[in-house]
């Protein structure tokens, strides 16, 4: 048997034989096979081959192969529908962990941060004051910053303050000091006001 | 993801491999049904072209059950008809390995001679069967591969050479080569 020369069109004859080929495609390969014996020889060979092939296939049992398909599928997908919930319940109280350390250390942060402002802001306060000023000046300080800053801010800023002319004190104005210290409430009711106004309208202050 | 796709019953049949997968995704066993129903058959005959006597049934649901099982790294650069036939190629490599190594063991306690299984036995049922069974066992196994990709299920060399692992140039050398031996055979018969 002679082969047709022309390859491209041997090469359509099983897509062709299959009728996988775009309309235009196969209405030019099926006029070319009209006028070629070898390719129309060829056109048949494929399909007795085809037949053969298909024949000596055993026959399936579709309905076994998917039940049995779907019985394994189903089974892993359980599988993996329980491991991502577990992951994801386990990432959600990681996070939520995280997220309850989180908040309480950041009113930590927050209560550190006016605790250091204050006690700067006092001590910057006690320099310039503090060298010349009297003992009347300090407690005035003192007692600005007991009036509305927090505990904490209070008593680092008498200790700063104090800290200065400590010694200087007698064992009457220490424990008056002490007993003031231990009136202050241990709650903020409010947010600090600025201690500088009260200062600044002092008498003799600038 | 968009809207999911819902599919009549009517509509099922003509949906696409890829519509069918995402409905799968989705929880619709139907749709796997639809998938198994559509493909069953070409792999079971690409499967008994290369041999595959005993177990065909349980090969193509293997093949199934790997490929559901890894759809999620499906990434749908060749269609899926390509990808289960790969699968089931792969399945049936490591069977023939399992079946050599227990052969082999066989032999070297018995001492008895390994006789090589021919692919196609089945097809013997006729004369004209006899004679194409003959002429497409003289070809390689990759010719044989190629011509029965080919031949059977009409497919582009392009899905053939990812399935069997070449270059379209190759399988279209290989599918030439083979279709002259099997003419020159039934010719000189």
């Amino acid at each position: 048997m002679t082969d047709c020369r022309m390859d491209e069109m041997r090469d359509l004859l099983p897509l062709l034989a299959h009728d996988a080929l775009a309309p235009v495609e196969a209405a030019r390969v099926r006029g070319h096979v009209a006028g070629c014996a070898p390719c129309r020889a060829e056109l048949a060979l494929l399909g007795t081959l085809r037949e053969r092939f298909e024949a000596a296939t055993p026959a399936l049992d579709i309905g076994a192969i998917t039940a049995g398909v779907q019985r394994e599928t189903l089974a892993r997908t359980a599988t993996r529908a329980t491991r991502p919930a577990s992951r994801g319940g386990l990432r959600l109280e990681r996070s939520t962990a995280r997220r309850g350390n989180w908040m309480p250390r950041r009113y930590l942060a927050a209560a550190a941060s006016l605790v250091l402002v204050g006690s700067l802001s006092l001590a910057v306060l006690g320099r310039i004051f503090g060298g010349g000023a009297s003992g009347v000046d300090t407690e005035v300080a003192v007692a600005l910053s007991l009036d509305s800053a927090p505990a904490a801010i209070a008593a680092s800023a008498a200790g700063l303050i104090v800290a200065d002319g400590l010694s200087d004190l007698d064992a009457d104005a220490l424990s008056a000091l002490l007993a003031e210290l231990e009136s202050v409430e241990a709650t903020v009711a409010a947010e600090p006001v600025s201690i500088r106004q009260p200062i600044v309208d002092a008498p003799g202050g600038n | 993801m968009g809207d999911p796709i819902v599919l009549s019953a009517s509509q099922g049949p003509s949906a696409t491999d890829a519509e069918l997968i995402a409905l799968w995704h989705g929880g619709d066993q139907r749709a796997a049904a639809l998938l198994v129903e559509r493909h069953s058959l070409p792999l079971a005959r690409f499967a008994a072209s290369l041999g595959e006597r005993d177990g065909i049934e349980e090969l193509v649901q293997d093949t199934f059950v790997r490929a559901f099982n890894s759809l999620d790294s499906f990434r749908a650069d060749s269609s899926l008809r390509t990808w289960l036939f790969t699968i089931c190629k792969r399945l049936i490599l490591d069977r023939k390995r399992t079946e050599r190594r227990r052969r082999d063991g066989v032999e070297l306690e018995e001492g008895h001679a390994v006789v090589e299984y021919d692919a196609l036995d089945a097809m013997v049922a006729d004369e004209t069967a006899r004679k194409v069974q003959e002429s497409v066992s003289r070809l390689s196994p990759m010719q044989r591969e190629v011509f029965t990709l080919r031949v059977t299920e009409g497919m582009p060399y392009g899905e053939i050479a990812k399935i069997v692992g070449s270059t379209e140039g190759a399988c279209r050398v290989h599918y030439h080569n083979a279709m002259r031996t099997v003419k020159e055979f039934l010719s000189d018969d």
